[in-house]
């Protein structure tokens, strides 16, 4: 009670303030982080679930058990199952091959189908689903059949009528493996169809949604059996859940170094603070308070104040949050779920957690005051070893770290920075500083300005440490923010493929060509198309040469196999070699992750049946292929020549000035090739990439204020020292500016020597964050060398001087009483 | 009662050694008592050791040899906190440098020792208020050490040292810091709580009026006390 007593006068008193604010600014950035990467992250998550047509997709050769669906019933998730298979569908004489998709009510259960009236006309959004008797084909198959809205077309056993053309399904996806024909119909439909027999290829799709996602996740996750896939929306849609997941990093890694800058100035202002109850502590056992109840008191003290600084440093995160969701909803075209109560437990939790990791070691040194220093002020007081201090804040970073980003190789990468950069304070701040020395010859000001941060080691180098810090996130958050947007603008460029061609045929071929040309347009290779299967490795059965294990599911149905001269401009070789000019038939090249899933080695011989023949090929080269960049890809590609003797049609990606107009003058000219627009694929993935980025933007905004307001509280924490110099130098005659300039003269040379140092930082964690975490190529920038010390130098120096300003306007009288006090 | 000193101080010696290994003798054999409601003066040069003396009589530290008894308790050999706990209530302290709480208003400053050993804010608060008035400074109770002239921050601690109505008292140097008119309102100040109150008073000064109007004199050089007889 006596300490709760204690607590408020000394709030009252304004003794306690600095600490106060300390606290509840570094809660509040971090809550404010927190909450803002939590909605972000449920935006991105919500906007790309849209492309899944659910939260989670369930792919297997088998209907889905019913007590997976009571789970997911349990844990209130929606769900519905679609089943997908190849099938001929007819229209008077004419057959396709057409993929069908059979679905029941409810379907999709995140984002919308397109649907058009007619062929000619454009689409428009439904929650509707085809029914009963009726049927909804894409314009391919509309094309290819030559159908009317209306034609009775035979599915299997029973005939539906279309009534409506599918133009666009969210979760189709954009690779050209899904580009068959389609027709969707109703589940009412398939028994009378009587399509589904034994050995029929059938996929069985369940997909799911709810917020427990995750939940039913894990629970369903060790049931699955090999044939299964269970995908979210990172994994079963790579052309953005790779944006996704490499943002949600990001959020993370904004949100640790937020933590590492509030842990910073909470450490200070706590060393601060305990410092001056140094003298308080000895008094305290004059009195005849035990060592034990004067921590107990100091502990309290500190606690009960973290506690409400904690709280209101929270409420103020949240509020800060919303007032930054408001200015910033209009720049947002992504809707924020509205905040959740997570972050605030964390943010709670991670002011105790840092103000007891950081103020531990103050708290502990407060109870070794002997009591002897009330007679003897020289008396040394001994704390904790510097080793100690620093290897408890830097286990409270971590464990807080992990916390908050929940990705244990993230955090260790940074408190590994952190490491590096607090030895290079230590071995080399000191001597930098000293290096700059005769910088002091430059006149009085910059005298008084170097010596203060040669007199007193501890304080500049804890000072450069936290000015350091601040730079290295900044320039951190800064760079992976500029090197994830510049990634994904490349990934959907502006000239990106809008149109996919398929069935141009060999006497076509060269007309087509030149069609696109003349409009204006750009377009891919034009690649034939043979259908085959791969059989055999080394003359070992496929199945044999896996030894059991199931094949992966690109090779389990017919291959698009393809012959090149060239190699894409989105592939890349990564063992072996590309063909040289004049490669003789018989050899291919491998994407890269398939080559590895088929146990194969370069200088295996592959066999492929490819209708009635038989083909074969050594493998030479593996390539990196780039799925989501709307090129036509294929996981083999031959030398040309090997696929001469085959029947074939080709394909091609072109990007036309006005898709429209453009695709409807060829498609007059070329009435076999069947014309794809990708329009609406590529807006819907430009479309999450912008968003994405722009989460990516606001939260590097947020750092930086919060970088900002955490640098001007740990300067804060050197005022009264600076109060008592500058009474002194003041009473010595000092003039006014004089005082300003050495300020601004000490806190130009921290600053800048901070930003060296963060800039020694950044390589090393850049290097780290880029290759391990993120897959970026790490390249050192010169920007980061001059900028950071330019930068924070100017940065520091301002708002060094501005603090500073408050050590110097004080009256004259309450001067003197701070000089010697 | 009357016939047991407040202090006693048995053969005590005592000294540092510092950093190159060097030993300092501060204390030589002391021996010395102290009676209740006496008042003494410790003088001496500057580095004599009376800081070190006072510090070993108010049990803040315990001599390397010899034994001090405070009332009869021996502080030797007690650890830290029990000497503490012998402490509290029973001695206070005035310093030179006042050694107020900057955040603490004068009257939470005086409440403060009461406060912390237990007794309840009411009552402290009344003891406080009525300690502050017998030092003159009842109209300023509200007021905190910035806003005081070192003089009343003076007369706010010898407030703070009465209030617990100790035995005995120590002060170092407490006119050190403050100009000779207020040193010696002080000076009345702490004689006439010292009759009043029948406390007992050592104090340590390098000012010759404050150590002239003490019962006894003890000078400090070498190592040794030595009684000032007149
Ligand atoms: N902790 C210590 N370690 C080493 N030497 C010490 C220590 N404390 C005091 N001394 C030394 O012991 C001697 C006595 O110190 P003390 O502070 O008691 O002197 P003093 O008489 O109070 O001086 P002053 O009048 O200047 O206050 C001095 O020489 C001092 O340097
Ligand atoms: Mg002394």
């Amino acid at each position: 009670m006596t300490a709760l007593r204690l607590l408020w006068r000394e709030f009252i008193g304004g003794h306690l303030t600095l600490l106060a604010l300390a606290l509840t600014v570094a809660v509040g950035a971090m809550t404010t982080t927190a909450v803002l990467t939590d909605r972000i992250d449920g935006a991105m998550r919500a906007d790309a679930a849209l492309l899944l047509g659910g939260d989670l997709r369930l792919t297997g050769p088998r209907p889905v058990s019913p007590e997976w669906l009571n789970e997911a019933t349990r844990l209130d998730m929606d769900y519905t199952q679609t089943i997908e298979f190849p099938s001929v569908v007819g229209l008077e004489t004419r057959f396709e091959l057409t993929g069908l998709k059979i679905v029941q009510a409810g379907y999709p259960l995140r984002g919308q189908l397109e649907i058009a009236d007619s062929r000619a006309s454009s689409g428009y959004p439904t929650n509707q689903i085809p029914e009963p008797g009726t049927a909804w084909a894409d314009p391919q198959l509309a094309s290819k059949l030559d159908l009317a809205v209306g034609d009775k077309i035979s599915v299997g056993e029973t005939e539906l009528v279309v009534d409506q053309i599918l133009v666009f399904e969210p979760d189709r996806g954009g690779s050209f493996v899904s580009l068959s024909p389609r027709l969707l119909m109703n589940q009412a439909d398939l028994a009378g169809s009587e399509l589904i027999q034994p050995g029929s290829r059938v996929r069985y799709i369940t997909l799911f949604a709810g917020d427990n996602a995750d939940a039913f996740r894990s629970w369903l996750e060790p049931q699955l059996d090999i044939s299964q896939d269970l995908d979210g929306v990172v994994e079963g849609r790579p052309e953005v859940g790779n944006a996704l997941t490499r943002a949600t990093t990001y959020l993370s890694l904004a949100g640790l170094l937020t933590v590492l800058l509030s842990g910073a100035a909470i450490a200070m202002t706590a060393t601060r603070w305990a410092n001056d109850h140094i003298a308080d502590s000895a008094l305290f056992r004059t009195f005849g308070l035990t060592a034990r109840e004067t921590t107990g008191l100091f502990a309290t003290e500190l606690g009960v104040l973290g506690l409400l600084a904690s709280c209101v440093g929270v409420g103020v995160g949240y509020l800060v949050q919303f007032a930054l969701v408001d200015t910033i909803a209009g720049m947002l075209t992504i809707s924020l779920p509205e905040p959740s109560m997570t972050p605030a437990w964390l943010g709670l939790l991670t002011g105790f957690v840092t103000l007891f990791g950081f103020a531990a070691p103050a708290l502990f040194m407060l109870s070794q005051v002997p009591p002897i220093r009330v007679l003897k002020r020289d008396y040394a007081v001994s704390g904790l070893g510097r080793g100690v201090r620093y290897l408890i804040a830097l286990i409270s970073i971590a464990v807080l770290g992990f916390l908050y980003s929940g990705d244990a190789l993230l955090t260790a990468w940074v408190v590994l920075a952190v490491v590096v950069l607090f030895s290079l304070v230590v071995f080399l701040g000191r001597i930098v500083i000293r290096l700059l020395g005769p910088l002091e010859k430059l006149g009085p000001a910059w005298r008084f300005g170097m010596q203060q941060l040669i007199r007193d080691p501890q304080q500049s180098g804890g000072q450069l440490m936290a000015f350091a810090l601040t730079a290295l996130a900044i320039a951190m958050v800064s760079l992976v923010r500029f090197d994830l947007i510049t990634t994904w603008e490349a990934q959907v460029p502006t000239d990106a493929p809008n149109t996919f061609a398929l069935n141009i045929t060999d006497r076509d071929a060269p007309g087509f060509r030149q069609a696109v040309l003349d409009r204006g347009g750009d377009l891919a290779p034009l690649y034939p198309i043979v259908r085959g299967r791969l059989e055999t490795v080394n003359g070992i059965p496929l199945v044999d040469h896996l030894e059991g294990v199931e094949p992966p599911g690109a090779v389990r149905r017919e291959l698009s196999l393809t012959e090149a001269s060239e190699i894409g401009r989105d592939n890349m070789i990564d063992r072996g070699r590309w063909f040289v000019a004049d490669e003789p038939p018989g050899v291919v090249t491998v994407e890269s992750e398939l080559f590895d899933e088929l146990n194969l080695r370069l200088g295996d011989v592959l066999t492929y049946q490819v209708g009635p023949d038989v083909i074969e090929a050594e493998v030479i080269g593996t390539r990196v292929v780039q799925w989501e960049s709307m090129l036509p890809n294929f996981f083999m590609i031959f030398s040309e020549g090997t696929l001469s003797s085959f029947e074939s049609t080709r394909l091609t990606s072109l990007s036309l000035p006005d898709p429209d107009k453009d695709t409807a003058a060829i498609a007059g000219e070329f009435r076999q090739v069947t014309l794809l627009s990708v329009d609406a694929i590529l807006d819907q993935v430009r479309g999450i990439l912008g968003r994405v980025s722009q989460a990516v933007s606001v939260v590097l905004y947020f750092v930086l204020v919060g970088g900002v307001l955490v640098l001007a509280a740990s300067i804060q924490t050197s005022l009264p020292e600076r109060r008592r110099e500058s009474a002194i130098l003041r009473s010595l005659g000092g003039s006014d500016a004089l005082l300003s300039q050495s300020q601004w003269a000490e806190f130009l040379t921290l600053g800048v020597v901070a930003g060296v140092l963060a800039a020694v930082g950044t390589e090393i964690l850049g290097w780290l964050v880029y290759t391990q975490i993120f897959n970026l190529q790490w390249q050192s920038f010169w920007a980061v060398w001059i900028g950071l010390p330019v930068g924070s130098g100017v940065l520091v120096g301002l708002i060094g001087r501005w603090s500073a300003r408050q050590a110097r306007q004080l009256p004259p009288a309450q001067l003197l009483k701070i000089a010697d006090g | 009662m009357s016939s047991q000193p407040v202090l006693h101080v048995r053969q005590v010696t005592h000294g540092f050694t510092d950093q190159s290994g060097q030993r300092l003798s501060v204390l030589e054999s002391i021996e010395l008592q102290i009676n209740p409601g006496d008042s003494v003066a410790i003088v001496g040069p500057s580095g004599a050791g009376k800081s070190t003396l006072l510090s070993l009589l108010a049990g803040l530290d315990v001599p390397e040899t010899g034994d001090i008894l405070f009332q009869g308790e021996s502080f030797s050999a007690e650890s830290e906190d029990a000497r503490a706990l012998i402490r509290r209530g029973r001695i206070g302290f005035v310093f030179q440098s006042f050694q107020l709480l900057q955040g603490l208003t004068a009257l939470e400053n005086v409440m403060l020792p009461l406060e912390l050993t237990g007794i309840s804010v009411g009552e402290a608060k009344q003891r406080a208020a009525k300690w502050l008035g017998r030092v003159g400074l009842g109209e300023r109770m509200t007021h905190r050490p910035r806003m005081l002239s070192g003089g009343e921050q003076q007369r706010t601690a010898v407030a703070r040292a009465f209030v617990s109505e100790p035995a005995l008292l120590f002060a170092d140097e407490p006119t050190g810091n403050l100009d000779r008119r207020t040193g010696e309102a002080i000076t009345d100040l702490l004689f006439n709580l010292n009759r009043e109150t029948g406390t007992t008073l050592v104090l340590v000064t390098h000012d010759e009026r404050l150590a002239e109007r003490c019962d006894r004199i003890l000078h400090l050089e070498n190592g040794q006390l030595l009684e000032v007889v007149e």
